[in-house]
């Protein structure tokens, strides 16, 4: 067996990134922290998404069976690794690939879900009730 | 002796700007077949089209399936651009018995090495 380590692309674009560093009341940056900004590691790459009850977070992981997909959450820190096996001949080489995500302390573990469909890894959590969208109706 | 049956016409890079994305492949052979793995994440086995002409694979995929509406889009890391791969196929692979399947994202062609272009030993009268 042999270890190796690779990178996968960079971020598509820089300039996504620049919308909430330039504005620190965006929604992303409330919401996830500036510990996302860039991983040490940026070996998996996610996009995030939200609606009214749920953030979404998608990662790529093409060759990734599902019991090689490890989702922890410890500390308020989501943490994905996946270790991607490839048979070369009677080797086979492993690699591991991680990326943690830190989320707002009012987000709770249980009701993570997660599902591994094509190579898409989606992790969903429910958004806290206090963080769901409301209507304040005016008296 | 293990010489390189498929010789790719371009290297696997990075190319998230362009409106294509050239995914990561990795070229193994053997004295009977050349295997090609090439990673699709997110893409379903109808989504993916390969064709070959004058001797060079051409790997086209797009995701159809797209996000649902309430989505709204926080963070973007991963390129949107569909696939796109050509591969220069040698003579020695015969391009009529190719096989293909995708699992978990990541599509497996298998060329099988041409009869008369495999390694043989002849005896000496």
């Amino acid at each position: 067996m042999k270890l190796s380590s690779y990178r996968t692309c960079p971020p598509s674009n820089s300039a996504s990134f620049n919308p909430w560093l330039r504005n620190p009341l965006a929604v992303f940056e409330s919401l996830f922290g500036p510990a996302i900004s860039q991983p040490s590691n940026p070996s998996l790459a996610v996009d995030l998404f939200e609606d009214g009850d749920h953030f979404y977070a998608l990662f790529e992981v093409p060759g990734v069976k599902k019991e090689d997909a490890k989702i922890e959450f410890n500390n308020n820190v989501l943490t994905v690794t996946v270790e991607k096996r490839r048979q070369i001949g009677d080797q086979e080489t492993r690699t591991q690939l991680t990326r943690s995500l830190r989320v707002p302390e009012s987000f709770r573990a249980d009701g993570i879900t997660a599902k591994l469909e094509n190579g898409i890894l989606t992790v969903t959590l429910p958004k806290p009730e206090e963080r769901k969208p409301r209507t304040i109706e005016l008296n | 002796m293990n010489t390189p049956t498929c010789t790719p016409t371009q290297s696997s890079t990075c190319t998230p700007t362009t409106a294509k994305r050239t995914p990561r492949y990795h070229v193994s052979n053997d004295d009977a077949s050349c295997r090609v793995q090439v990673e699709l994440p997110g893409l379903a086995r109808d989504e993916v089209k390969i064709r070959i002409e004058d001797g060079i694979l051409t790997l086209t995929g797009e995701r159809a399936t797209a996000l649902p509406d309430s989505w709204k889009e926080v963070h973007r890391e991963l390129p949107r651009a569909s696939y796109e791969l050509r591969l220069r196929l040698p003579n020695r692979l015969d391009d009529s018995q190719l096989a293909a399947s995708l699992a978990d994202g990541v599509l497996e062609i298998t060329l099988p090495v041409r009869e008369s272009a495999q390694p043989r030993e002849i005896s000496i009268q």
